[in-house]
């Protein structure tokens, strides 16, 4: 009986004892002070500042005292810590929290993250730190990517860590310009101008020229889309809603305009049908004067494309159609799914905003990237090679690492697009591609399951290529097209779902 | 004694049984270990093989290029060498003091042991703790939060109870104190005991890598399973081909095969260290069991 009372009131304590440990601060929020002008204390070497910033990012790792930290460290005047992990990542940033040992910066992954991080205070507003120190950042972005990154109080919390832009190239022969005394066109009507051109001239001298090729179907026009502000594949915003583009009616003018271009044998009709191989072969044996390509082809491909001793291949800017607009489409949501914040206890904002500033600018962006040209990488008549060991161990982990790990706004430099540097960029070649941007890349999950819609992007894909190939009433042809797609396909129920789930992850 | 027909017949459908058995239990190791030393496009859509796919070490050579690898090796061998070591003093230690009848307070301590068991203060006290002990980012932090196991205690603590007393007692009439009694006399008789829990620690330790993730910041004091892990995420990560089927699709294929070279990299050393203490594992498998 003794023991048993014994055993009870053990019990009790223990379990008491359990729950003291459950009490402490009261507050759930981490505390969110408002950002102190820290001063940079100089030590008397001049730009150096005392003291660690620390950055944790997600998944890829580089070894310690690697030549992009130090180069980097020696950029900023700063020591740098990383703190890094593949997996658990969220629980390992819960830990350091709780423990009050807050990373100066932090990557998010994925909007759920970032918008729990931001309601429990952990973020500070950068506005002010983005207007002194953050001019790479902001022209690498439009202002509606800021908008849409704003949080419900009106305030900038985090940057976008990942902008992917997707990776398409215009390429055109500027050998064949330059024979034919023509610019780089910039807009879509001297783009065309320049297709007739090279269809009337016999360039390669054997008769068989199709000025503008294709192979990938219909996403081998995004950047006549782009033109026209139009999005036949994506979830865009407009008029501040949710839309499906492929119904939208600026897809009209953009289909008339490739229509022409097939009617007058200016692009490749086989474009539908054509493969990886037989694109690189009409490439390379110069029957396409124009086409597009993908960033991490055109090392491979380069000596395939570059047969002709005298061919000088130029990735131009995308032209612009009748609105000013031009660009090519995003693949995945503007701000990708990395979201980088400089944490609201952090001792060195400033030198935080300096971080992510330096590693938005291109240069840096390249060399951390790349290298240093002629030690890590080669540029031998345009074609870029690796030099070696240290990018060959470690290439996957600063080309792929580096943006999320460093929490870095990524730009889409990657070396291969150094061969081809864009020509005549007049604006900021990321905000280039963001006229007219997607919502988001996967919307709501029961469209993605193919619960509602299944099905109608064939029914999109058949009838636009019907309307670029065939004759007949475009617009007439279109109005069916979205009719039959709101009919059978559930489009009113599907962009209902898309603006709630849009208001769920977006506007909180 | 002269096998009957119907004895001989079970006794060979039980070698056959027992062959079958075994190669169903190795052969997928030793299709891993096949797997990573072939080609990897040859090896993709391969089902099942005895014999590497056009023998290749590309997949090793992924893994041991990686600079942190080997620091990651000498962590991970300092951590279990040492983290056993401490697991099995403390658990022998206290297991034979709850062997022991008389000892003032056992039952709360066995209370109190076994309540560790079934209730845990969670991650973010434990964290808490680590840190407050200012053990985070150093390699005492995989180990000393771990040194005992409670369940290891108890499984000790029956077997030494199944010592006879008369041993300690006669000891005790020599003028043996009770260290000597622990470490001449039960130690020694606990070694099969001993052996069982110290693989099981060591096991442990080996591929634990969920710790060194949450205490450790730095690369050059991670552990090896969370280096592999990296090393194979890398190698998975597809996403950067997303609209390259043909690189994505050949990345995936390096990938796999690295995978297999991982798996053959973490387990190695444990197998190899198991053949020395295998007869002590077959002696104490039992122990534990109810006694008649």
């Amino acid at each position: 009986m003794y023991k048993k009372q014994l055993m009870f009131v053990m019990a009790i304590i223990l379990m008491a004892l359990s729950l003291a440990g459950c009490g402490g601060n009261d507050q759930n929020k981490v505390s969110s002070p408002t950002p102190s002008e820290s001063e940079s204390k100089s030590n008397s070497e001049g730009n150096k500042t005392e003291g660690e910033l620390v950055i944790y990012g997600p998944n890829r790792v580089l070894p310690p005292d690697n030549m992009t930290e130090l180069f980097l460290e020696e950029q900023l005047g700063m020591k740098l810590r990383f703190i890094t992990v593949t997996a658990e990542y969220d629980t390992k940033l819960n830990l350091l929290i709780s423990s009050g040992d807050i990373p100066d910066i932090i990557v998010d992954v994925g909007l759920a993250s970032r918008n729990r991080n931001i309601s429990q205070g952990l973020y500070m507003d950068l506005e002010e730190l983005l207007n002194k120190y953050g001019d790479n950042i902001k022209a690498a972005r439009s202002e509606e990517i800021f908008d849409q990154l704003r949080w419900t109080d009106g305030k900038l919390y985090t940057v976008n860590g990942v902008n992917n832009t997707g990776y398409a190239m215009l390429m055109i022969r500027k050998n064949w310009l330059d024979k034919l005394g023509l610019d780089v066109p910039k807009t879509l009507d001297e783009f065309t101008d320049v297709l007739k051109a090279f269809k009337q001239n016999n360039l390669n001298g054997t008769g068989e020229v199709i000025p503008f090729g294709g192979y990938n179907g219909l996403i081998n026009f995004d950047f006549v889309f782009a033109a026209y502000g139009a999005d036949p594949f994506h979830w865009i915003i407009k008029d501040n809603k949710v839309v499906q583009g492929a119904v939208q009616p600026e897809l009209k003018e953009a289909i008339k305009y490739l229509r022409n271009l097939y009617k007058e044998d200016l692009m490749d009709k086989e474009y539908l049908t054509n493969d990886r191989t037989k694109a690189t072969e009409k490439a390379g044996t110069e029957i396409w004067g124009a086409w597009v390509d993908q960033l991490w082809y055109v090392n491979d491909t380069f000596s395939a494309y570059h047969q002709n001793p005298e061919t000088k291949l130029i990735n131009m800017v995308p032209p612009k159609g009748p609105d000013g607009l031009n660009g090519y489409l995003a693949v995945s949501p503007p701000f990708g799914n990395f979201f980088t914040g400089i944490s609201a206890t952090s001792k060195y904002p400033e030198m935080a905003m300096k971080y992510l500033n330096l590693i938005a600018d291109p240069d840096i962006n390249l060399r951390i990237r790349a290298g240093v040209e002629g030690e890590h990488y080669s540029l031998e008549k345009g074609h870029y090679e690796v030099l070696g060991d240290y990018l060959k161990d470690n290439n996957l982990l600063i080309q792929q690492g580096i943006t999320a790990t460093m929490g870095m706004p990524f730009l889409p430099f990657d070396p291969p697009y150094i061969m081809y540097p864009r020509e005549h960029d007049e604006d900021h070649p990321v905000k280039l591609q963001y006229n007219r941007f997607a919502a988001f890349y996967e919307p709501v999950q029961k469209i993605v399951d193919g619960q509602i819609g299944m099905g109608w992007e064939d029914v999109r894909d058949e009838a636009l290529n019907k309307m670029i190939m065939e004759d007949g009433d475009i617009d007439a042809e279109f109005d069916k097209m979205v009719k039959t797609i709101y009919d059978k396909y559930r489009m009113e129920e599907q962009e209902k779902l898309a603006n709630e789930y849009y208001d769920m992850m977006y506007r909180k | 004694m002269k096998m009957t027909q119907a004895e001989k017949i079970f006794h060979k459908f039980n070698h056959v049984f027992l062959f079958l058995f075994s190669f169903l239990m190795l052969f997928p190791v030793w299709h891993v270990l096949m797997y990573s030393l072939s080609d990897a496009r040859q090896a993709m859509g391969v089902n099942v093989f005895f014999w590497p796919q056009g023998f290749s070490l590309t997949a090793y050579e992924i893994v041991f290029r990686n600079p942190m690898i080997w620091s990651a090796y000498g962590n991970t061998v300092f951590v279990v060498v040492i983290a056993t070591a401490i697991n099995l003093l403390l658990t022998f230690v206290m297991a034979y003091a709850l062997a022991k009848d008389g000892l003032r307070g056992k039952t709360f301590l066995t209370f109190f042991i076994f309540f560790t068991m079934i209730f845990s203060g969670g991650l973010i006290p434990s964290y808490l703790v680590v840190k407050s002990l200012g053990l985070i980012n150093t390699l005492f932090a995989l180990i000393l939060p771990t040194a005992v196991n409670a369940f290891y205690i108890f499984i000790v603590r029956t077997f030494i109870k199944a010592i006879p007393v008369a041993l300690s007692e006669s000891a005790r009439i020599d003028g043996a104190n009770e260290v000597i009694i622990l470490f001449r006399i039960i130690l020694p008789l606990s070694i099969p005991a001993m052996a069982v829990i110290g693989l099981m620690y060591g096991v442990g330790h080996w591929n634990n890598w969920i710790l060194a993730l949450y205490y450790i910041n730095d690369l050059d004091k991670m552990t090896l399973q969370p280096i592999l892990r990296q090393i194979l995420f890398v190698m998975s990560s597809v996403e950067f081909y997303q609209h390259d089927p043909d690189m994505a699709l050949g990345h995936a294929q390096m990938s796999e095969i690295v995978k297999m070279a991982s798996v053959i990299v973490a387990t190695l050393p444990i197998v190899m260290i198991y053949p020395f203490l295998q007869k002590y594992f077959v002696k104490g498998i039992m122990i534990g069991a109810v006694k008649g």
